[in-house]
């Protein structure tokens, strides 16, 4: 019963019924949780249905509230006994018949799920009688004021868009919108090429053609647009001709401007240099000067040596100083890198562990699901395997029975045998006896004897059966009081007595009032 | 009611009167025969000769007495009217009892030429189709409810064909106001004014 | 559907932003979804770039199909952005904001693509009255009621480039109209019925 239980609790608890967690047996539920169960179980059965959960306050309300859940789900079909004191004053047996059946009317999930047209055909009846319900609903509106008016409804009616492809068309062809009406751009930007010249058609098919002289004027008029059209056309091409030129002269202008300009650019530099020339020509002419010039030349070449000297004196020392620094700067680099290669190495090491930790995680996490989903299969696994061993431990005790019943039935055998060995030694004994208690005295002492211990023996056979029945009896009764001691009345019955006294007192408070 | 006709039409049927029955029988089977194939020349000119006068009097005489059934019937003359107003122009009541016959088979006749003098086109049959429409050249994916009609409207003898459309909400629309006006004709207001024109007759 | 190869380089000019700012684009594509809904445009096309409008032009031009092309294939946004994205490689701020236009204009183009087409005369509206002859010529007693008739019919006409309004006029009797109405009834409720069809 227990796994009865376990079962009904869980459904429960996924109907959003809220039962609390150390609740495991139906026989721990109050009347206030059985309510919560059966309304959440009616509002599943039927949506429209909407009880509260808890029990109302008053005494009166209870019992009308609990008659009503009572009623409906008679009337849902069940044929127990079922009434207000089923669910107030309620004990774990028939709580669990009446969960069960209500469970059992829990509507199947699939049958929620709203059917979706699919294929071509469906779908556009669909849409056919989705278009005529709006169509018949909408509010009849005059033509004037209606967007879809079929009297707008133009036939296709298209011209050639010219989309420019260079400079100079683009000065002279507006935008594709503007070279035809409102009307005629959709058809024309779609149909291109699917040009058909109404007018043309019109003239051609409404006038009379008996008429030579209109024909001929049409014919004429045509050929007349036409040599214009060939002349524009020409004409444009000889515009588009032109402008290719001027831009060709104009380029070729553009790059001799350059040319004169980086031309004036050298010739600039080129002067100043001549200048500086010039004047270093003027200096060197003078004798004067050209020794001043050789004095400083031998001044400057003095203090050349005097500075290499003195570069050399300073030098030393520092490139000995520079040596030692080298050295040391050597062993530190070899320390670093022996410490980069440790660094190197930890680093290694603690990819390796950041990778374990990786996977150690993608381990749990999978191993989480697949707890999750043993924990949400195995409700249903575990039953089978319990039922399962249910099953084996009933065949097992059924095997023991059998056993039992065959010692009963071997004992039985022996006590009969018994039984009838003693009656026939008895009758041996007795006609032996009998027969000799005709001569002998003593003989006929020991035959009153023998059917004296005869009777006392049926005397003691008699009363131990008496005894085995009345031990039967008597467990019987201790079974029985059990049960009734796990009815648990008396609690019962003071609890209707005291909700009884509070109906007493709301019907007299009703009453004062 | 007695019906009076202008003199000259009386002079035409003067000719009658004089007739015996016979004859007044064969200008009924002419006249009959003038209502259904308009005139014809041969019959009136034999006619004529027999009775030895010009044709002319003849199709007067003819006219007169289409004429005659033309405004009984204007009038809607009972029997009894319509024999009182042909004693009165002098025939005898044998030649009467002819007339009443020839008046009695020609009334529906006569009606029907008179009810179809002004009418315009007149409602005839409907016939009428659903569709729809699911692609066009301009839009390729559309469900687009049509109902297409042929209202055929009779003028005089001739039947001429409409064809039209409509859409479900004007359809819906066009149902329901002509079963108003229908509901209309029916209403209290229109009975009356029914009743009163009925009696003005009167 | 395919688009041309043509159509797909004049829209790969979306990606040159120098040339066309998101403020020049916001126009151009305002422009696009009033021309296609029969609305006046707001901005003058040649005045958005400075000197040279061919690529304006050309890219306007290749919007203006595009737009008309993909409703009239009734392609939703989606697929939309995605051939902008795929298929010419637009950039993806661009790409949503001509989804944006596309959205949004969606219905008014697929309403204009309904009104192509050639068409019937269509019953727009009906005019009734009910006469009583009192007397006529050939007539001298009163008959009635007559039902006049008048069935408001338009039909696009190529000359007045609109609709043509034209009335369709008879008379019946009670009994006439009973059987038209009948018959009209019919139809309705064939409607209806096809309407109702899922539901039973």
């Amino acid at each position: 019963m227990e796994e009865v239980d376990k079962i009904i609790i869980e459904s429960l608890r996924n109907l959003n019924c809220e039962i609390d967690e150390d609740i495991d047996t139906l026989k721990k539920f109050t009347p206030d949780i059985v309510v919560a169960a059966i309304s959440s179980c009616l509002a599943s059965i039927d949506p429209q249905i909407n009880h509260p959960k808890k029990l109302p306050p008053s005494m009166s309300s209870r019992i009308k509230f609990a008659s009503d859940l009572a009623q409906q789900i008679k009337d849902l079909g069940f044929k127990g006994d079922m009434g207000y004191q089923t669910i107030l004053y309620c004990n774990d047996v028939d709580v669990r018949r009446v969960l069960m059946f209500l469970l059992e009317h829990l509507p199947k999930e699939s049958s929620t799920l709203i059917e979706e047209p699919i294929g071509y055909v469906p779908k556009i009846i669909k849409q056919i009688e989705n278009s005529l319900k709006e169509d018949l609903g909408r509010f009849w509106l005059p033509s004037e004021v209606c967007d879809r008016g079929f009297g707008h409804c133009s036939p296709i009616d298209c011209v050639d868009l010219i989309v420019p492809s260079s400079v100079e068309e683009a000065a002279l062809i507006p935008p594709v919108n503007l070279q035809c009406s409102t009307s005629q751009l959709l058809p024309s930007l779609l149909f291109e090429g699917a040009k058909v010249d109404w007018k043309d058609v019109e003239i051609t098919s409404t006038k009379p053609l008996d008429d030579d002289i209109f024909v001929e004027d049409i014919v004429t008029t045509n050929q007349n647009t036409n040599e214009i059209i060939d002349e524009l056309k020409q004409k444009k091409d000889l515009i588009i001709e032109l402008r290719a030129d001027v831009n060709a002269n104009k380029e070729i202008l553009a790059k001799l401007k350059q040319q004169i300009e980086e031309e004036q650019q050298v010739l600039e530099t080129k002067t100043n240099t001549l200048k500086i020339k010039h004047k270093t020509l003027a200096v060197l002419s003078s004798e004067d000067n050209k020794l001043k010039l050789r004095n400083l030349v031998q001044k400057a070449e003095n203090r050349l040596v005097e500075l290499a000297n003195q570069w050399s004196q300073v030098q030393t020392p520092l490139l000995q100083e520079l040596e030692t620094l080298k050295n040391s700067a050597s062993l530190e680099h070899i320390e670093t890198q022996k410490d980069q290669d440790r660094l190197q190495r930890l680093k290694q090491t603690h990819k390796e562990l950041v990778a374990d930790y990786k996977d150690k995680c993608l381990l749990e996490q999978g191993l989480i699901e697949k707890c999750k989903d043993l924990n949400s299969k195995n409700s249903r696994a575990a039953y089978t395997k319990r039922i399962l061993e249910i099953v084996g431990n009933i065949q097992k005790q059924k095997k023991e029975i059998q056993k039992i019943l065959l010692d009963t039935r071997r004992v039985q055998k022996d006590i009969n045998s018994l039984t009838g060995q003693v009656d026939r030694s008895f009758t041996l004994s007795d006609e032996l006896i009998f027969y000799d208690c005709k001569q002998e005295e003593t003989s006929r002492r020991a035959y009153k004897l023998l059917a004296a211990l005869r009777e006392e023996c049926n005397k003691i056979l008699q009363a131990v059966t008496d005894m085995g029945q009345a031990e039967r009896e008597l467990r019987n009764l201790e079974e029985q009081l059990e049960i009734e001691k796990n009815k648990d009345f008396r609690d019962k019955l003071d609890k209707v007595q005291r909700d009884l006294a509070e109906i007493r007192k709301e019907i007299e408070m009703l009453e004062g009032k | 009611m007695l019906i009076s006709l202008r003199n000259d039409h009386k002079e035409h049927l003067q000719l009658l009167t004089a007739q015996p029955e016979q004859v007044v029988a064969d200008f009924c089977k002419l006249a009959s025969d003038f209502l259904e194939n308009g005139p014809t020349a041969k019959l009136f000119s034999t006619a004529a000769s027999k009775l030895d006068v010009t044709v002319d009097v003849i199709e007067n005489c003819i006219y007169g007495l289409i004429n005659l059934l033309l405004i009984a019937c204007k009038h809607q003359l009972s029997e009894a009217d319509f024999r009182d107003s042909v004693l009165t122009l002098g025939f005898s009541e044998n030649q009467e009892t002819l007339l009443s016959k020839f008046y009695d088979t020609k009334k529906s006749l006569i009606h029907k030429i008179n009810t179809k003098g002004l009418t315009g086109p007149h409602y005839h049959d409907l016939q009428w189709r659903f569709e729809v429409q699911l692609a066009s050249r301009s839009m390729l994916q559309q469900v687009t409810p049509l109902i297409t009609m042929d209202l055929a409207l009779k003028t005089g003898s001739e039947i001429s064909h409409q064809i039209l459309q409509t859409d479900p909400t004007n359809l819906l629309h066009l149902a329901n106001e002509l079963e108003h006006a229908l509901n209309q004709s029916r209403s209290r207001h229109s009975r009356k004014v029914q009743r009163a024109l009925g009696n003005l007759q009167i | 559907m395919d688009i041309e190869e043509k159509h797909k380089n004049y829209l790969k000019l979306l990606n040159k932003n120098e040339k066309f700012s998101d403020e020049i684009l916001d126009k151009l594509l305002e422009n696009c979804s009033k021309a296609l809904s029969s609305h006046t445009e707001v901005y003058d096309i040649s005045s958005l770039s400075q000197d040279d409008t061919t690529e304006i032009k050309q890219l306007y031009a290749s919007l203006l199909y595009v737009f008309a092309q993909f409703v009239r294939n009734s392609q939703s946004s989606e697929e939309f952005s995605n051939f902008l994205l795929t298929e010419c490689d637009i950039e993806k701020d661009r790409a949503q904001l001509l989804e944006k236009y596309y959205e949004e204009s969606y219905n008014s183009i697929r309403m204009q693509l309904l009104n192509i087409g050639n068409y019937l005369p269509h019953i727009t509206d009906v005019r009734w009255k009910i006469d009583y002859m009192v007397k006529s010529s050939t007539w001298d007693q009163s008959e009635g009621p007559i039902f006049r008739v008048s069935l408001k019919t338009e039909k696009f006409d190529s000359t007045l480039k609109g609709p043509k309004i034209e009335f369709i006029e008879f008379s019946c009797t009670g009994q006439e109209l009973q059987d038209l109405v009948y018959k009209l009834k019919d139809a309705v409720r064939h409607c209806q019925k096809l309407a109702n069809n899922h539901n039973h």
